[in-house]
């Protein structure tokens, strides 16, 4: 498998045109003051999300998993293609609240041993990452994940000799296939919308 | 766990990073120093979601797709190609979404995303709401939020023996996904299709083309939902603990999922006048308050318990099948007394579930038999009806209306549509002569005959208690209560889920 990894920088107000940025731009960004991401993974499809080449016994599109204790024994997931697009989240840092909700539970905060993992079991005004997708908000605008997936067989493969496993397709069949898309057209992604506003913290 | 994949030169990855000034977007940042960050040891990460939701476009869709069957069916109508056979099943969900469920007169949508409506009334006619928790509401509030963290609980290995004793000095760490305890009710909402004999490959296909209809198949569409909460529910990740030189399952990659639910389900199929569609793909606008409803609903059901029981993937045979399994209970006391619970002195669980059932909601006072009964056991209530309350007794109590559509489980036809007819024919008690004998009591609908109406509806419930008589009436009615249920105690001793034609039959 082969990846192409393209690392582009925009302005928030100027997104429609993409201006390269020199190495004394990037010097001055430090991500403290917070980002904005958009991430997109192509996989075993091309620029249109037409599959290429994922169809047909032994075909390269595929993914195996192999658990523990398992040895030798790969989950495949055949016939395997798709593509996801994060569209533009704005990750920021934040102070949590200073009042509780009407749900506060301080048990949640309780380590192993019975000690808080935050001060107090008291998560009021700690600093947390924000996590929010600010666009795309009109009713029946989805825009801020897309995803098309496709699983079109599931089973087992075994290694034969040298043979790893997932190098084999001698189970050619499959209960079932899966599948994520949209209504609109063929191999058009599905779409998705986040509204409101992640606080992640740790401890 | 190992991941491999495959693929030729096809997979790419885009990334476009802005890491900018936003301008005129930077004024509510607010940095994070370093000495605030060094704070966070790692012990776990916490999520809390305020004015959340989450939409899927109607038109976008998760599908399983099936296969032929052996022999499927290929007329339509009564000919013998359309007769004793199966066709290929499709399924696909639409629109899954996470949204509000304030009552609020249309603040809501329907699938359209044209048609408002109010996601908290009463029938539940409205599958999408505004953000959770209203204006300024959490979906997990920051002061009980979603968890995720590792850690290193106490509990037992397959064989019996103590796992993390020394909480100093442990020996295995899970991973674990925690539900809040306490959060609002939301909405969780789908819609779906239902289609039989398609023929198109979903891979260069349309939907489309090769439909079942097409194929003297069918489509049905539907919509399903929940409005409540999961608050409560846990997910664990971890190593099965099973040693020895010959295990069942072996030390492999093990999930546990305590599921806990609470709120009001609708499942319905009848569309509206305006706004319906029978077309493949396109969103419907569904009827307000057809369908089949669970008020009042609370279910805690237990998949795995810590360590000795877990859900693993296996293989079945070696041609490619496998199964997801819920491993089943060892034949050790160490594990099963523990499992099972039983009250001291009780060897078949009768008392101890009659106990159970008797103090459901009452604290265990300390009794740690009593607190593990209440982790491997679980249980679906269906309406508000409870052991111990007035509507227990036979004789009096507020038992629901024979139409009552706020509690319990209700089936309820379309507003305008044509009544339909009810029928029970319930005995209780059995009368070895035959039903109509004087012993017999068979709960029936106390209705005129002939599907006329006249039925006779007292403060005794919607049922009538006859000995003998006529059990043919019905109640011809818009919306009929089937009344309350319980199902307490329940234990799984072992669930395999099988994949079959992976790799021919199982």
């Amino acid at each position: 498998m082969k990846y192409l990894l393209t690392l582009l920088c925009i302005f928030a107000l100027r997104a429609q045109a993409l201006e390269p940025m020199t190495d004394t731009d990037l010097e001055q960004v430090s991500g403290q003051e917070g980002m904005q991401l958009t991430l997109r993974l192509r996989n075993n499809v091309d620029e249109l999300l037409n599959p290429v080449g994922c169809s047909g016994p032994l075909n390269p599109c595929r993914m195996g998993l192999e658990f523990a204790g398992r040895d030798g024994i790969w989950l495949m997931l055949k016939d395997y293609y798709g593509y996801i697009s994060f569209n533009s989240i704005r990750l920021d840092g934040s102070e949590l609240p200073a009042s509780y909700t009407s749900y506060e539970d301080a048990d949640r905060f309780l380590g192993l041993d019975g000690s808080c993992l935050v001060a107090g079991c008291d998560p009021r005004s700690l600093k947390a990452v924000k996590v929010t997708y600010p666009f795309s908000k009109a009713v029946g605008e989805y825009d801020d994940m897309l995803l098309l997936m496709n699983i079109g067989r599931t089973a087992l493969e075994f290694d034969d000799g040298p043979t790893p496993g997932y190098l084999r397709d001698a189970a050619s069949g499959s209960v079932l296939g899966f599948r994520m898309s949209d209504s609109t057209s063929l191999n058009a992604p599905a779409k998705a919308r986040f509204d409101g506003s992640a606080y992640v913290f740790g401890f | 766990m190992r991941i491999t994949t495959g693929g030729r030169t096809v997979a790419a990855l885009l990334w476009a990073l802005c890491l900018s000034p936003l301008l005129q977007a930077n004024q509510g940042l607010t940095p994070l120093a370093d000495d605030e960050m060094s704070a966070v040891s790692g012990a776990g990460l916490a999520v809390a979601l305020e004015d959340f939701r989450f939409m899927m476009a109607p038109t976008s869709y998760a599908e399983q797709v099936g296969i032929a069957p052996t022999g499927a069916c290929s007329g339509s109508g009564g000919v013998a190609s359309n007769t004793n056979c199966w066709r290929r099943g499709d399924l696909r969900w639409y629109g899954v979404s996470i949204s509000g469920a304030e009552n609020l007169a249309n603040s809501g949508m329907h699938w359209d995303d044209a048609t408002s409506c109010n996601p908290g009334s009463s029938a539940m006619s409205c599958p999408r709401g505004g953000v959770i928790g209203g204006a300024g509401g959490w979906f997990s509030p920051f002061d009980n939020p979603y968890l995720m963290r590792a850690w290193s609980p106490e509990g037992l290995a397959y064989d019996g023996s103590a796992i993390n004793a020394d909480s100093s000095n442990p020996d295995k760490t899970i991973y674990e996904f925690l539900a809040p305890t306490e959060q609002p009710d939301y909405l969780f909402a789908f819609w779906g299709e239902i289609e039989a004999g398609a023929t198109r490959n979903p891979a260069s296909q349309a939907l489309t083309a090769g439909t079942g209809v097409a194929n003297g198949g069918g489509l049905l569409k539907s919509q399903t939902l929940i409005r409540g909460n999961a608050a409560g529910s846990v997910f664990r990740l971890f190593k099965f603990a099973e040693t020895g030189a010959s295990p069942v399952y072996g030390e492999t990659f093990a999930m546990y999922y305590h599921s806990r639910l609470q709120g009001d389900f609708r499942f319905s199929v009848a569309q509206a006048a305006a706004g319906g569609t029978d077309t493949i793909g396109e969103a419907p606008v569904f009827e307000g308050v057809e369908g089949l409803h669970f008020r009042n609903v609370d279910a805690f059901l237990p998949f795995g318990q810590l360590y000795y029981q877990a859900l693993v993937l296996d293989a079945v045979g070696t041609t490619g099948n496998f199964s997801l399994s819920l491993t089943k209970i060892p034949e050790t006391p160490a594990v099963y007394n523990p499992f099972y619970s039983l009250d001291a002195g009780d060897v078949r669980g009768f008392q101890t579930a009659l106990t159970a059932v008797r103090d459901w909601n009452a604290g265990c006072g300390g009794d740690q038999t009593c607190e593990t009964w209440r982790t491997t056991h679980g249980y679906v209530r269906y309406g508000d009806w409870y052991p111990g309350n007035a509507a227990y007794s036979a004789s009096s109590g507020t038992r629901n209306a024979i139409n009552d559509t706020t509690d319990g489980i209700i089936f309820r036809a379309c507003q305008g549509c044509e009544n339909f007819n009810a029928f029970a024919r319930r005995p209780l008690v059995i009368d070895k002569r035959g039903e109509t004998f004087s012993r017999q009591r068979t709960q029936t609908y106390d209705c005129n005959t002939g599907n006329v109406g006249g039925c006779v509806v007292d403060g005794s419930g919607p049922i009538f208690n006859a000995s003998g008589g006529d059990l043919t009436r019905t109640y011809p009615t818009s919306a009929v209560n089937l009344g309350d249920a319980r199902m307490e105690g329940l234990l799984i001793h072992q669930l395999d889920i099988v994949s079959c034609q992976g790799g021919g039959g199982c």
